[in-house]
């Protein structure tokens, strides 16, 4: 069995895995993408020639590369259950297997924060990332006529992919404004460079003629079947007041207010979880060598905070260092020396990432926006209404108890996506004390698999519970 | 073809793609790439991936964790189009009606 | 939220309050004490640590089956709680908006295995003459009323009158019941304490003292902790089963279908993981299948997914037609198992005004809104359809 998993193969996970080679640990890594790179160096497939490749994809390639020399990877394929003694449990294109590494780290990343509003479940609505991801990994035009809604840095990224890609963007919705950033514009002048890397984004959109609305957000998307139309409004406009909403035709909505963290495996595992302010969420709490309460489980990038690609690159080297060190592989002195230069590195690039949330943050009215109909659990088809009267009605605090009579979170996506959106949405809009920060009890599996996989095994009786009883096959 | 059912994606000119090849999609030939994922094959030729009791489904989250895009493929279900690459022949159900309503 | 009942004083959220009767627990069989109290007309606060349907009856299945039931004493309460659930399913909607989801199916048991064909004879004769409704069915019959049943399966049970419900909206429902009936519901307040004289009771929680006339424990497998704080000590163990639950599996499942060996698991007192084939279909499309029993402790709610491959292996002999679906979720839940495997309903004779109410094993749902009535008739010193006596906690303290 090897020294170490790492679960997900994106920036944390690749320096991870670097590092990890680099102090001679027996390594594999796991990912249920078919290409390695995670989200920020996502690549197409190998095989397609590309004349014109970005940096960033030429840069993720050879680190993919030097990852791809230094230990054992398994594309394609998913871990979908881990449990308290840590016995991982991989699902490769139907075949199920059961690995004990002595260490585990958790790189699983994050998603887009989903919002709820009327019309965010009609074809042509998706998350931000999920348009990027179309142009970078399958180079193919998410749309013609393009509204980007959301708030942050990412959305300039995606706007302008967009605009490369062809699609006709017409207008950028920013929900933050110079107004609402200006208490933290003191801080953020400590980081020219990184300002003057978000003026990058927005300058060539404003070239080529892209409209950027601040302090607007989006209010309700439309059409028979498919998205037709945007409504956008002021943040700041009072519940849908309509004579402030605009229409806007496009055939593609992408949003992006935020990421939520894949938290499931640390949960399953047992790692203790803290709240996280620019998350808005439970995130596994983690040491100084990223270690979680939960003995030989690592955490880092995304999945335990906010933080972008460069966080996530130091974490995964510290997890690695942190590693080596827990297993006795080089001594807590040399550790210190290899962890201080990356240290000193996170602590600015953490000051940063802090800030970010704090200039772009996710608007309360958000929570406005959901009507009765609105769906909110995806999977199920459940509405609003029902997600709500199981707290004015039934008198439920907790996420847990709202799927106990909705079942909300009970579909395949096992509750990331109603389950990101409905504390927040809850504790505004039922005003009883729904507790914001509850969530669902994360549940193995974590990803579907598939019965036929299971019976396989499970046909075979372990020799370490020869149950006696009349049940033999 | 109506507006409603016209293709949300295009390919774009530049990359040399994987080779052409064709999957079964409820019946229908689709035609499309190696390497492209079956999200892609689809949204090429239509609007939506799949349809159940109540609804046409497209792409959400587009990274394989919202489970938006789940079709059958060679009979098993919940297989998420964004995530699952194309190859030749493949059978691929995206009628989901009551029946994988978990 | 909580709503003040019409019986119940007001509260000073200072924390002083008086009550005829305090119900620990608002698992389904808490639930169906509060409601039960509440219809007689007691003020009934009904407190719960966490929220209703959190613990056991949060994370089982809702059969009502009278076949597994182990002893004379279970199935009578069970025949009883059969005919209430009935009665239920139209009430509790009537009453409150939340659908049971009441379906009265049918069970089917599978005899598959020349070793159960005597054991099952034995069972149905004994069932016949208690007045369960039963009928054989050939492999011919098998397959009439399950399709998609193994086509090697050849003889098995058919229990037209058994049914099934959704027993967290059975819970819920219950609670919901009691609140319109004046009960005053207090979620996320554990109880930390009791005091019991002969003439009263105080529970300490950790928002509330509350003086009662009685008090119900229904607190399922922490029912021994609870006891604990009276200085009682009495056997209650823990035996977690977990579910498999599976979409988009292309067949249909019309009844509860278990193997007959099933009822040996309930009844026996094995220590080591024992697993039997249960298999059924929610109203929402999915396919749940079960079940596994272990000993354990009361907190122990974590999945072994070793546990998920061996149900799923069992299912899918009895429906080979599963194999192309998907596991999308599991869970375990810890059933409160007494030490001679029936329910533990009644006063304690060292401490009289605490009145038991758990030990349902695997038959909590099915048991449960005959134990509210039961309960109910105790307190109120009312006759009952069963007697007392077999239920009674005496008969673990005689000696
Ligand atoms: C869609 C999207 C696009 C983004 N684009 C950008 C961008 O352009 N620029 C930017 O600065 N930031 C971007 N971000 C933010 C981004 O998350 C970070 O910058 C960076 O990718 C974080 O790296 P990471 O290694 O923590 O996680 P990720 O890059 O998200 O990698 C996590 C990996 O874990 C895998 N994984 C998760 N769970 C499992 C499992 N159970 N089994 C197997 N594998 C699993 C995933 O497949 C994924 O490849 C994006 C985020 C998202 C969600
Ligand atoms: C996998 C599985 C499948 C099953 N299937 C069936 C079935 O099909 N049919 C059937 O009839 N039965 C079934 N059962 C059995 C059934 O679930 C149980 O018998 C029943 O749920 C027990 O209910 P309860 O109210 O006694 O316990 P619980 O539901 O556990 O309720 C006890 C409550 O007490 C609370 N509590 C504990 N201590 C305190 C305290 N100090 N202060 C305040 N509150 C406290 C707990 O939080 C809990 O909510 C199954 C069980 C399992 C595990
Ligand atoms: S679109 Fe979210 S999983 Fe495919």
């Amino acid at each position: 069995m090897p020294d170490l998993l790492i679960v997900g193969a994106g920036p944390a996970g690749l320096s991870a895995t670097n590092k990890a080679g680099q102090l001679g640990l027996d390594c594999v890594v796991v990912d249920e993408n078919t290409s390695a790179g995670g989200q920020y160096y996502r690549q197409p497939p190998v095989a397609w020639a590309n004349d014109r490749p970005s940096d960033r994809l030429l840069r993720g390639r050879a680190k993919i590369e030097r990852a791809t020399a230094a230990a054992t990877f398994r594309l394609g394929c998913a871990v979908y259950g881990i449990d308290a003694e840590h016995r991982i449990w991989l699902d490769q294109d139907g075949s199920v297997e059961r690995v004990e590494p002595a260490c585990v780290l958790l790189a699983t990343g994050a998603y887009d924060r989903p919002v709820a509003f009327p019309g965010w479940t009609l074809p042509g609505v998706m998350s931000a990332g999920s348009a990027q991801a179309l142009i970078k990994s399958q180079q193919v035009r998410p749309g013609a006529r393009a509204v980007v809604a959301g708030s942050g840095p990412f959305l300039y990224v995606v706007a302008l992919e967009l605009l490369h890609a062809g699609v006709h963007v017409i207008e950028v919705i920013e929900a933050a404004t110079v107004r609402s950033a200006l208490p933290f514009l003191p801080d953020s002048m400590r980081y020219p460079a990184r300002l003057a890397e978000l003026v990058g984004y927005a300058l060539p959109l404003l070239r080529a003629g892209v409209r950027i609305r601040r302090g607007a957000m989006i209010s309700s998307a439309g059409g028979d079947q498919r998205l037709e139309e945007v409504r956008v409004r002021p943040v700041r406009s009072g519940a849908n007041d309509p004579p402030l909403e605009r229409v806007i035709d496009a055939d593609l909505l992408c949003v992006g207010y935020g990421f939520a963290a894949s938290t499931e495996l640390a949960q399953l595992a047992g790692c203790t979880l803290a709240w996280d302010r620019g998350l808005q969420q439970n995130v596994p709490a983690y040491d100084e060598w990223q270690a979680t309460s939960a003995d030989g489980v690592f955490v880092a990038g995304e999945a335990s905070g906010l933080g972008g690609a460069p966080v996530a690159e130091c974490e995964g080297e510290l997890a690695a260092i942190g590693v080596a060190r827990h297993l006795g592989r080089i001594s807590d002195a040399g550790a210190q020396r290899m962890a201080e230069p990356i240290r000193s590195r996170l602590r600015r690039l953490r000051r940063f990432a802090s800030l970010l949330p704090r200039l772009f943050p996710a608007p309360p009215e958000l929570a406005e926006l959901a009507r009765p109909e609105t769906i909110v659990c995806r999977c199920q088809n459940v509405t609003f209404e029902r997600a709500l009267e199981a707290v004015t009605h039934a008198g439920a605090t907790t996420l847990n108890e709202v799927k106990t009579t909705t079942r909300c979170g009970m579909g395949w996506c096992q509750g990331r996506i109603c389950g990101g959106l409905l504390p927040s949405l809850l504790a505004q809009r039922a005003g009883t004390g729904f507790d914001p920060a509850s969530g669902f009890t994360a549940r193995n599996p974590v990803r579907p698999v598939q019965v036929s996989s299971l019976a396989a095994i499970g046909r075979v009786e372990p020799s370490d519970h020869g149950g006696p009883g009349p049940d033999h096959p | 073809m109506d507006a409603s059912s016209s293709p949300q994606l295009d390919r774009l000119a530049g990359p040399r793609r994987g080779s052409a090849l064709t999957i079964d999609v409820d019946g229908e030939p689709i035609p499309c790439f190696a390497g492209e994922t079956i999200a892609v094959a689809i949204l090429t030729v239509r609007s939506w991936i799949s349809q159940d009791a109540v609804r046409r489904r497209g792409l959400y989250c587009g990274i394989g964790v919202c489970f938006e895009c789940v079709v059958a493929v060679e009979g098993v279900p919940g297989i998420r189009a964004c995530i699952t690459l194309v190859h030749e022949g493949m059978f691929v159900q995206t009628r989901l009606d009551a029946e994988i309503d978990a | 939220m909580d709503t003040l009942s019409k019986s119940a004083p007001a509260c000073d959220p200072g924390q002083r309050l008086t009550a005829d009767v305090v119900v620990i627990g608002a698992g389904i069989i808490g639930a169906s004490c509060a409601f039960a109290l509440a219809r007689a007309g007691l003020a009934v606060h009904l407190v719960e640590r966490d929220a209703p349907a959190r613990g056991t009856s949060g994370a089982c299945e809702g059969n009502l089956v009278l076949w597994d039931r182990p002893t004379s004493a279970d199935l009578h309460l069970a025949m009883w709680s059969h005919q209430r659930w009935a009665e239920l399913a139209v009430e509790l909607p009537a009453q409150t908006g939340i659908d049971i989801e009441y379906d009265r199916k049918g069970s089917l048991m599978i005899v598959r295995d020349e070793g159960d064909v005597a054991a099952a004879q034995v069972k149905c004769a004994w069932l016949a003459a208690e007045g369960v409704p039963l009928e054989w069915l050939d492999q011919a019959g098998v397959h009439a009323a399950e399709p998609d049943l193994a086509p090697d399966i050849a003889l098995a049970v058919h229990f037209p009158a058994d049914a099934q419900i959704e027993p967290r909206l059975a819970t819920a429902a219950l609670v919901s019941a009691a609140r319109g009936l004046g009960a005053r519901i207090h979620n996320h307040e554990a109880v930390l304490s009791i005091e019991s004289s002969e003439a009263a009771t105080m529970v300490q929680t950790v928002r509330h003292r509350i003086t009662a006339s009685w008090v119900v424990v229904a607190a399922g497998v922490w029912t021994p902790d609870v006891l604990r704080m009276l200085g009682v000590d009495l056997q209650v163990s823990a035996r977690k089963g977990q579910i498999a639950i599976v979409a988009g599996a292309p067949i249909k499942v019309h009844h509860k279908v278990m193997e007959a060996s099933y009822m040996t698991t309930v009844a026996n007192d094995e220590t080591e993981l024992q697993v039997a084939a249960v298999v059924e279909a929610t109203r929402a499309g999915s396919i749940l299948m079960g079940s596994s029993r272990l000993l354990t402790h009361p907190n122990d709610r974590r999945v072994d997914l070793e546990v998920v491959n061996r149900i799923v292996a069992k299912g899918v002999s009895l429906f080979p037609g599963l194999a192309s679906g998907k596991v999308v979720r599991s869970y375990a839940g810890v059933r409160p198992l007494s030490p001679d495997h029936s329910p533990i309903i009644g006063p304690l004779p060292m401490a009289p005004r605490v009145v038991l109410a758990t030990g349902h094993e695997g038959g909590g749902v099915m048991m449960g809104a005959a134990t509210g009535d039961l309960v109910a008739c105790l307190i109120a010193g009312r006759a009952a359809p069963v007697p007392f006596e077999p239920y009674l906690p005496s008969r673990f303290f005689s000696h």
